[in-house]
């Protein structure tokens, strides 16, 4: 346990030593909403475990209120504490295994937080990210809109979701059974910042050399419709040669099927062993 | 709360045990059977919220993950009845351990509910079986399971089933599993608390009826659906049942 309020929980897979070498990066994970620290389908604990095979120290934690970690006590926004409760895991490492450069990552808001805190540390060398930040491009708008300006069904579907939608918003109702009145969970709605904002962090990470590996799922469909649309959408990035970018439309958000789990797997795995080589170990 | 694993070196259990923070609760320790997969998922914030509740009762609580599940060694494929019952085993001898008491008592939820019927058997340490919303019928669950979205059956030994790989082995031991058919101790208090009425929850409970041991049965309504999908993988408490399933238990340790 650990943090500003020593309440912090999170799960430690240490390197295996015969691939482990003094300076390769750390591999923190960051919560996908409240799915806590095994993430959904189990996917964080796979890829920690493949990635520390390869000889990386990963630790997988819950943010405070997810999980088993236990509630803060002030009101700081997610984004402001999340990030603190990130770096506290990268002073973890640093503190019981000598960690000095960290790989952060994970999916939805997991990939949110990473990204921040790569902003606010210069620790950060990589990033995975799971459905991170993505913006409309010209030819994306083609590609959406257009089949749907020729097609009277997709009106018609349009028109009846909008319908639907309201109904459902005026439907009188009392407190839903899900509601979890137990302890304080961090409040977090998902919207994306403007682009130009992103693309000036992104910026700023690529210059000081980070590396992305950044996967996106069919779910971000009405953002998403080509491969290299993500790079395409921030023009006065420089990636250079450290970004990989995995689209799979196919894919649902919380990687459901059993092959698109290895693909992802297999895909940071390969990322990670390109940036930073292990001992006996071929990307 | 002092998170641990357990186990053996094999088979390494990761485990939160909660000690009490309120007094009433005697000498009661309470193992918590997770339900497994997508519903462990919903589930995980409601059994933080039930072990909250019951440690403010004066209770001693363990919680804990499957081989192959949540924290725990070993991978989604090597999952089986037998090895989660024994599972539940270790919890309770851990549980023993660490408290210091001659017993505990087991909620499980879902198909936790079915290992923790089948772990008591042979075992005189349990002296309270709750289930929550128990999976009765394998078969049935199998069939709720692959209903949504289908799946594309199995390739090799493993079938990919809402996000998780299931072996041939657990598919067959869920198909036969028949939870009225458990040999439950004629002499264990059981405790049926269900959402809803359904023709399988009362069946269990006149099957597991005797003169010498009334199965208690409580519906507290609910819409739940454990195994519901979410996309954006929300947690599900239903505060209704979690407050029944606490008084439960505190009432035993007054009485």
């Amino acid at each position: 346990m650990f943090g500003p309020e020593g309440s912090l929980v999170g799960i430690l897979t240490e390197a295996n030593p015969e691939h482990a070498a003094a300076d390769l990066p750390s591999v923190v994970f960051l919560n996908s909403g409240i799915v806590h620290r095994v993430g959904a389908n189990r996917l964080y604990v796979k890829i920690a475990r493949r990635l520390a095979e390869r000889g990386f120290t990963t630790l997988r934690f819950d943010h405070a209120g997810i999980g088993d970690s236990g509630p803060r006590r002030d009101d700081r926004p997610f984004n402001e504490s999340a990030v603190e409760e990130a770096r506290a895991a990268m002073e973890l490492l640093a503190r019981v295994r000598g960690s000095s450069r960290f790989i952060l990552g994970g999916l939805c808001s997991g990939a949110d937080v990473a990204y921040w805190t790569a902003l606010e540390d210069t620790r950060v060398v990589g990033l995975f990210q799971l459905d991170p930040f993505v913006y409309r491009t010209p030819r994306f708008l083609l590609s959406y809109y257009l089949p749907r300006l020729v097609s009277p069904a997709a009106w018609w579907r349009s028109l009846s979701s909008r319908g639907r939608h309201l109904l459902n918003g005026l439907r009188p109702g009392g407190a839903p059974e899900t509601a979890d009145t137990g302890w304080a969970a961090p409040e977090y709605t998902r919207i994306f910042p403007p682009r130009s904002d992103v693309a000036k962090g992104l910026a700023t990470l690529a210059e000081r050399g980070v590396a992305f590996h950044v996967f996106i799922s069919g779910t971000m469909f009405e953002y998403v419709s080509y491969a290299d649309q993500y790079e395409r959408s921030f023009p006065e990035v420089d990636f250079g040669d450290r970004l990989v970018v995995d689209f799979a439309p196919e894919a649902d958000h919380t990687v459901t099927d059993l092959g698109h789990q290895e693909r992802v797997i297999r895909g940071i795995e390969r990322w990670a062993g390109t940036h930073w080589p292990s001992q006996n170990v071929s990307p | 709360m002092n998170p641990f694993f357990f186990g053996t070196a094999a088979r390494p259990l990761y485990g939160v045990y909660h000690p009490p923070k309120g007094r009433g609760g005697g000498d009661i320790g309470v193992v918590l059977c997770y339900p497994i997969h997508v519903e462990y998922m919903r589930a995980h914030r409601a059994f933080r919220q039930l072990t909250s509740l019951l440690t403010r009762r004066g209770l001693h609580v363990l919680r804990f993950d499957y081989h192959g599940t949540g924290d725990s060694g070993g991978d989604e494929s090597e999952g089986t009845l037998e090895g989660w019952t024994a599972d539940v085993g270790s919890a309770i001898d851990e549980l023993k351990e660490t408290a210091g008491l001659s017993t505990v008592s087991l909620i499980g939820l879902r198909l936790g509910a079915a290992l923790a019927a089948r772990a008591v058997a042979g075992r005189s340490d349990v002296d309270r079986l709750i289930l929550w919303d128990p999976v009765v019928s394998g078969e049935a669950y199998l069939t709720e399971l692959l209903r949504r979205p289908p799946t594309g059956g199995f390739e090799g030994d493993v079938m990919g089933i809402r996000g998780y790989p299931v072996s041939r082995e657990l598919f067959e031991g869920l198909r036969k599993l028949e939870l009225g058919t458990e040999p439950v101790p004629a002499d264990l208090p059981v405790d049926l608390v269900v959402p809803g009425e359904h023709p399988a929850f009362s069946g269990l409970r006149d099957a597991w009826s005797s003169p010498g041991r009334p199965v208690s049965f409580e519906v507290v309504p609910s819409d739940a659906n454990w195994g519901e999908g979410d996309e954006f993988g929300a947690a599900l408490i239903p505060q209704g049942i979690v407050q029944a399933l606490v008084d439960r238990v505190a009432r035993a340790g007054v009485s």
